[in-house]
């Protein structure tokens, strides 16, 4: 029969065990970012790679998940940046965000276990959506698990619309009010993410972090 | 750097400033022009008197003991008001700390570093610590980028600034502070300012740096917690929770799996960890001079491991736990074993100063020995597992029977009946119509859990077909296969170098040649030369169009000059055909300057030292990826594993219900 092999999940902990931030960007994939945007977002999530490697202690202590929608799938699982590969995303498909965020918030509970397991640390997490439009399946459950996630402080979720995204929505699902993005400025999107996350990648697990405001003239989003 | 203002030290003489080294949110840390062994920090905004004055006194107080371990301020910097606006301290060298107590960034960064190098600069760490005490001053914000650690696995405090200082009767207070390295009684604090700090606080961060070290960057209050919800580190080090403490299990806590146990250690720094993280520390804590006599002691017990050479430990434990880590989370702590440093028997250093004992064939053997990722196996069908009927579906098929069997005998006792007593056969059909509905009645359970289980069957299938697609994704030899090739262009590179090198010397050569023809060809001058049919006018033209001499003479200069048709082209090109091959290289003085073969020797040399640290650590990150693709290929197994028993029961209860 079929061995499979029970081997400990510590290899990553024991040559790093700085606390870990974990990041899951939620990527829209639909139909309607063919084009332009969706090479845009690949752009951006490349040189968010790089700005994130730039930072030694980043480097150590974000993880990075990927996760896209429609279909709903884990393009990358966590990993630090340097085991981040960025994927390159095509667009096809509805939109079936619910899911999308189900699919997040159960990821970040497994991963936070595997810390708990391994005795590692950990800040508390962000899920980061990204989406042009509005969900094509029932998005009720994903909003209220996004309102208990946020009450509980289990992770801070960040919803951004892109071009003509249904704010309204979007403000239905996050707590936080939603923002939306000047043009397709990805690239600033995802150099002000890398900053955020390298700040708190220099506090310590529980801190309060003061972000920069995107939504300032010179700044990337609209609220 | 331009600034509108003039600037100028404490002496009055004006400082220009080079390249920007650094950027912080206080401030931004410049080249100063003309001085190498100094930088100037220069502050965003405007300071408060009391900033200026602690910088004035800095400076005063500054001493050589500081200076050994501290990029001390040595000098104030104002601008034309005379308000202070930064200052002048050495510059500093080595990598910040946390990339070598950080096994992952230590084989990259400090690849040298064995255990003795840790214990080191653990007690180089308590040195420095000594050096701001006894000078009266407190480091107060201590975190894992203010020190920095030479490959000497000397330390250097930066961020002087912030420390707690003491000028006299005045103390200049530290207002930050990172709470994952702040002793229990500072934990909850929300403002440092006005706070006076204590050499206590500080031996607390001393100590957990010191374990950190130690402990391969783990992080004294980090455990498993065995109560429910969170156990944030700052929580834990208010509740005193030290995971590899001798209370630690009564606190619910237990180190991390694969950690260093604390049991490894010398019974001296065993005994100082326990004191440094009790209850009782809050008054008071081993200080720095503890610290250096206990890990100087053990610096004194290690003993190498029979199997790894980068592997050295106390002696006191029994084997060695580098190796038994390892093993057990599949995790690189130190280089592996290799026979880089010893050079093998008979074999003749190169010519060029390669690094001690470097062996490009040893250390390839190394990289090709390191196993590629296993390919993704082909995952089995889970129909084809052997597997036995659920709990419910193998009941509720034992009911069957039990019906099937009931119906059967309430068949054969209604026929008797009726054989009987014909007369009563309303009553016979009845009850057997009765019974029989009963039994349909229970049946209904069967069909229930029929379909339960065809939905929980395509639930797993479901998930199965994820898994085998995450197992693929998981099993991509992307990274692998890209870091050997990364290692192969190095090696070709390394290998390249000698014919590089000869290659540049040649050029030289060429060039030195090139300059002495050129100034023998100067010698010949036109205006001197037999040369039939032209004439004077002639040659007047040519020096017109800066024709001269036989180094001038090319046909298409000579194209240029009007009315020089093709015979006398030809007959001036014969001429200093005739001249140049008359030339003969004087090899006493053309030789090759010093200094610029010395030039091409050392752009060779750097290389190869940077192709050689390359290649050395090439096979312990090619280790590390490996491990990554296997460990993530085991957890996608581990739980395809239950997933496909759990599909296989599914698919056979749907099959016999």
């Amino acid at each position: 029969m079929f061995e499979f092999d029970q081997i400990p999940f510590a290899a990553e902990f024991a040559e790093n065990p700085e606390p870990r931030c974990p990041c899951i960007l939620l990527l829209d994939t639909s139909y309607s970012m063919s084009g332009q945007p969706i090479e845009e977002l690949n752009r951006g999530l490349s040189s968010f790679k790089e700005e994130l490697m730039t930072d030694s202690m980043s480097v150590k202590r974000v993880e990075l998940a990927v996760v896209s929608f429609g279909p709903v799938q884990a393009t990358s699982e966590f990993g630090t940046p340097d085991d981040f590969y960025p994927p390159t995303l095509t667009a096809s498909g509805n939109t079936p965000m619910g899911a999308a965020i189900e699919k997040a918030v159960s990821m970040l509970e497994t991963r936070k276990n595997v810390y708990k397991q391994n005795g590692i640390s950990y800040y508390r997490p962000w899920i980061f959506l990204i989406t042009d439009g509005a969900p094509t399946d029932d998005w009720q459950r994903a909003a209220s698990l996004v309102r208990s996630g946020e009450a509980a402080k289990s992770f801070m979720f960040f919803a951004v619309g892109v071009e003509n995204a249904d704010m309204n929505v979007l403000a239905q699902i996050s707590t936080r009010a939603p923002l939306k993005l000047k043009g397709l400025r990805f690239a600033d999107l995802f150099s002000w993410l890398s900053n955020s996350l390298n700040s708190v990648s220099h506090s310590t697990p529980g801190d309060q972090i003061r972000l920069e405001n995107p939504a300032s003239p010179e700044g990337w989003a609209l609220i | 750097m331009k600034r509108a203002a003039r600037i100028v030290t404490g002496s009055g003489a004006e400082v220009s400033f080079g390249q920007e080294l650094g950027r912080g949110g206080e401030g931004s840390v410049f080249e100063v022009t003309g001085r190498s062994d100094l930088v100037a920090k220069l502050y965003h905004q405007p300071l408060p008197k009391e900033k200026q004055e602690k910088i004035e006194a800095m400076v005063r107080l500054k001493t050589e003991r500081l200076l050994r371990f501290t990029v001390w301020p040595v000098d104030v910097l104002r601008d034309a008001g005379r308000r202070i606006v930064g200052f002048l301290m050495p510059v500093l060298s080595g990598k910040e700390i946390h990339k070598l107590y950080g096994p992952k960034t230590r084989l990259t960064e400090f690849p040298q570093a064995g255990y003795p190098f840790l214990i080191h600069t653990a007690s180089n760490l308590a040195r420095a610590f000594a050096a701001v005490h006894e000078a009266g001053h407190v480091v107060g914000d201590i975190n894992h980028s203010n020190f920095y650690v030479t490959d000497q696995a000397t330390i250097l405090m930066l961020d002087c600034d912030s420390f707690q200082v003491q000028s006299g009767s005045t103390q200049f207070g530290c207002d930050v502070g990172i709470p994952m390295y702040m002793p229990p009684e500072l934990q909850g604090v929300t403002s440092f300012r006005g706070m006076v700090r204590t050499r206590n606080h500080d031996n607390f961060g001393l100590a957990v740096f010191i374990f950190m070290l130690l402990f391969m960057g783990r992080h004294p209050f980090a455990g498993k917690y065995a109560g429910p919800g969170d156990m944030p580190i700052e929580r834990a080090i208010r509740e005193f929770r030290f995971a590899y403490g001798p209370s630690a299990s009564a606190r619910q806590m237990q180190p991390p799996p694969g950690a260093l146990p604390l049991q490894v250690l010398t019974p001296a720094l065993q005994e100082l960890f326990a004191r440094a993280f009790s209850q009782d520390s809050v008054k008071r804590r081993p200080d720095a001079q503890e610290w250096i006599a206990a890990l100087q002691d053990m610096g004194g017990t290690l003993v190498p491991c029979a199997a790894n050479v980068w592997h050295q430990y106390p002696s006191h434990a029994r084997s060695c736990p580098w190796c038994a880590m390892e093993a057990a989370t599949g995790g690189m702590l130190f280089r592996p074993s290799d026979a880089v440093r010893r050079p093998a028997p008979g074999m003749k250093r190169k010519a060029a100063n390669s690094a001690a004992g470097f062996q490009l064939s040893a250390v390839w053997t190394q990289i090709q020995r390191v196993p590629a990722p296993a390919p993704a196996r082909a995952l089995p069908e889970p129909s084809t597992l052997q597997t036995q009927l659920s709990a419910p579906a193998a009941s509720c098929l034992r009911y069957r029977k039990w019906r099937i069997g009931l119906s059967m005998l309430s068949l054969a006792a209604a026929v008797g009946l009726w054989l009987f007593f014909p007369g009563l056969w309303i009553v016979t059909a009845g009850v057997l119509a009765g019974f029989n509905l009963l039994l349909l009645a229970a049946g209904r359970g069967r069909r229930r859990l029929r379909s339960e289980r065809i939905d929980e069957r395509d639930r797993l299938r479901v998930r199965w077909n994820e898994l085998s697609r995450r197992y693929i994704e998981a099993s991509r030899a992307g990274p692998f296969s890209s870091k050997l090739q990364e290692l192969e262009q190095a090696r070709r590179d390394y290998l390249g170098l000698e014919a590089f090198k000869a290659a540049e010397l040649r050029r030289l050569q060429e060039k030195q040649r090139a300059s002495q023809l050129q100034a023998y060809l100067r010698k010949y001058r036109i205006d001197e030369a037999q040369l039939d049919g032209i004439g004077p006018g002639r040659r007047a033209t040519l020096a017109l169009f800066g024709i001269e001499t036989a180094l001038q003479v090319e046909s298409g200069r000579l194209a240029k000059v009007p009315g020089f048709g093709p015979a006398n082209t030809r007959m001036l090109l014969a001429w200093r055909d005739r001249i140049e091959r008359r030339f003969v290289f004087d090899p006493v003085l053309g030789q090759v300057p010093k200094s610029e073969i010395a030039a091409v020797e050392r752009v060779v040399e750097t290389r190869m030292r940077e192709l050689e640290r390359r290649l050395s650590i090439g096979a312990a990150e090619l280790m590390r990826i490996s491990a990554g693709i296997r460990v993530r290929q085991e957890t996608v197994l581990r739980e395809a594993g239950g997933t496909a028993q759990a599909l296989a029961e599914a698919e056979l209860d749907v099959s016999v219900l």
